[in-house]
């Protein structure tokens, strides 16, 4: 015990290394971190490490396989694959985590407020969250994109916008579980007002389901951007692996190439993520910590 | 004068199953520097009095339907919630029965206890911290500086409670409301506690309500005693009155519960039955049908609380005729 005090500020440190300690015990975690990780390298060192010119049509290396010079082979404009999959991870890691973070910063608020206050706020905020939640969410993302255009930044700011009700619901029971704690009242017995007691009291506990949830959110912002670029609603001008994936669909025969490695990036980083999340929840749950 | 005199205090739960009479008509004082304690079984309503000072019964369901609070000059029921919410931590503070769940698990202590200080004397975070590990020794917690950072489930339990103590007195309250502070720990820690509080009474000039079940722990601490049985006050006088010369039957069995050192028992006495049903109390005195003096008149007459002696309190329509029945 004593060692731990010999300075005051190093339980901070003890407190991050037994998070990190109940992190590694899940292999799949690490796993999907590593690879996270992975992607986030490749998407920022994405214009060093392409070998080739993204965008660059040569003609004559027209569907060539997987070779020396071409890792991933070329396309049907004798696009260098594997330099299109690097430049795509940007795209996808962008969306995923910039609409991810649009809907934990709508849906945290919403639902903290709605769980706090309860009564006729709560009635209010939740019927309003119950319409989002029954329209078939990838229909609606369908019909703005196709009426605003599917550049980038409306791609991000539809998912985001229309996944933050589901971010709104989770904050809002843990809001309505942590109130009731005994903690609460007795921040209440020394005066804190309603909103300290939300941002101060409760947030720090509740804001664990809100991180973990989110990176379950990047990889179904990465599916969706996928899904829309596939179906030709991705913006043209970005490179991105659903796009590839809708390139390759008519020479999927002579050229499967086209359609597994974009394919493959697709799952692995939905699969990673959402290893990523399983890990969080384990490591950061307080229901499941051990004594 | 008095610090605090509640007055025909009643505190009501409107469940579903009908209207709980928690705190139904509670009178008492607590003059200034001293130390009431409160006692009654689970279920008497003590607790719900305490709530009901610090204004913090859950509503709904529950309600504060009559009588008068004066905290000084201060009506604390007619003033608004923002005005309450300085007058809890700065004049009234509380300080809890459960030391592990009313801590924040993941807050540092030292910025539990920084704050009350923050809200209520408007100190920065750095001297709010300063303040905070004063607070830590006052409530003789050892190397406050380093334990300021440690969070709950690095302290004992004796160490929690202490912190929960420091979190009340950090402003240096004028009424410290103390819930059962000792129930949750074992008895050592229990009487290092105990001499804590005693130590603060003396240090301090804060009242303290003693809230407990403990009769021990009253004759040690208390001036005053309260005992409350089914939301009512039962009997109310000076420690020395009551336990030498309790008027309240309820009050006489509960100090015959007590073990004595020095008769041989082989039995402890309890009292027969159970506290009654809060929804539908008994008639009449809500004692009687546990009373051992119960007479036909008790399930009718509800009995008032009379002042049978100088400063003694007691609520027994048949207060005259005990003595007569046992000589």
């Amino acid at each position: 015990m004593s060692n731990n005090h010999s300075k005051g500020k190093k339980t901070v440190l003890v407190s991050t290394r037994k998070f990190w300690w109940r992190f590694k015990k899940n292999r799949a975690a690490v796993g999907g971190l590593l690879i996270t990780i992975a992607f986030a390298l490749m998407a920022l060192s994405a214009s060093v490490i392409s070998p080739f010119d993204p965008f660059n049509m040569n003609f004559l290396e027209v569907f060539h396989p997987p070779s020396p010079s071409h890792l991933m082979g070329t396309d049907r404009f004798g696009r260098d694959i594997l330099s299109r999959i690097f430049w795509g991870t940007r795209i996808s890691l962008l969306i995923g985590f910039a609409s991810a973070g649009i809907a934990t910063l709508v849906g945290v608020p919403v639902g903290s407020i709605s769980g706090y206050f309860g009564g006729r706020v709560d009635e209010v905020i939740m019927r309003g969250v119950d319409v989002f939640l029954v329209i078939p969410t990838f229909f609606l993302i369908l019909l703005i994109v196709s009426i605003f255009g599917g550049s980038v930044w409306n791609v991000m700011a539809v998912i985001g916008l229309t996944s933050w009700p589901s971010t709104a619901r989770l904050m809002r029971a843990e809001f309505l579980s942590f109130k009731e704690q005994d903690f609460v009242e007795a921040a209440r017995s020394v005066g804190v007002g309603e909103f300290r007691i939300i941002l101060r009291e409760i947030m720090p506990n509740a804001i664990f389901a809100a991180i973990v949830n989110a990176s379950m959110q990047v990889a179904g912002a990465i599916m969706t951007e996928s899904s829309l670029s596939f179906l030709g609603l991705g913006d043209p001008n970005s490179i991105s692996w659903g796009f590839m994936l809708r390139d390759a669909l008519e020479s999927s025969r002579i050229a499967p190439w086209n359609a597994i490695f974009p394919g493959l990036m697709i799952t692995l980083v939905v699969v990673s993520f959402n290893l990523l999340g399983d890990g969080l929840n384990d490591a950061l749950n307080p229901h499941l910590k051990e004594k | 004068m008095a610090l605090l005199s509640v007055d025909n205090l009643k505190t009501y739960f409107y469940t579903s199953r009908g209207i709980v009479k928690a705190v139904d008509g509670v009178t008492f004082e607590i003059d200034r520097g001293k130390v009431l304690g409160v006692v009654g079984e689970s279920a008497s309503g003590k607790s719900v009095t305490a709530h009901s000072i610090m204004r913090l019964v859950p509503d709904p369901p529950g309600k504060i339907v009559g009588g008068q609070i004066l905290l000084g000059t201060t009506n604390l029921l007619s003033v608004d919630e923002a005005e309450m919410r300085k007058i809890r931590g700065s004049r009234i503070a509380m300080s809890f029965q459960d030391p592990m769940t009313y801590l924040n698990p993941i807050v540092r202590v030292g910025d539990q206890i920084a704050e009350a200080l923050i809200i209520h004397e408007g100190l920065d975070k750095t001297s709010a911290r300063k303040a905070a590990v004063e607070a830590m020794q006052m409530v003789q917690i050892p190397s406050a500086e380093e334990r300021e950072y440690d969070y709950p489930h690095q302290l004992s339990g004796g160490m929690r409670q202490r912190i929960l103590l420091a979190i009340a007195l950090s402003c240096r309250p004028e009424l410290l409301i103390a819930d059962e502070p000792t129930t949750a720990l074992d008895v050592i820690v229990q009487a290092s506690i105990l001499e804590l509080l005693k130590d603060l009474r003396n240090r301090l000039s804060s009242s303290i309500m003693l809230i407990t079940h403990d009769l021990g722990i009253v004759a040690e601490l208390a001036d005053d005693v309260c005992i409350m049985y089914a939301g009512k006050v039962m009997e109310r006088a000076s420690v020395d009155l009551v336990y030498s010369s309790p008027g309240h039957p309820y009050t006489r069995s509960l100090l015959e519960s007590l073990p004595s050192l020095e008769a041989e028992q082989t039995k402890l006495k309890s009292i027969e039955g159970d506290v009654p049903d809060a929804i539908s109390p008994p008639s009449g005195c809500r004692f009687h049908p546990r009373c051992s003096y119960a007479a036909d008149s008790c399930k009718e007459a509800i009995p008032s609380l009379e002042e049978v002696e100088r400063g003694h309190w007691v609520a027994c329509i048949r207060y005259d005729q005990l003595d007569a029945k046992e000589a």
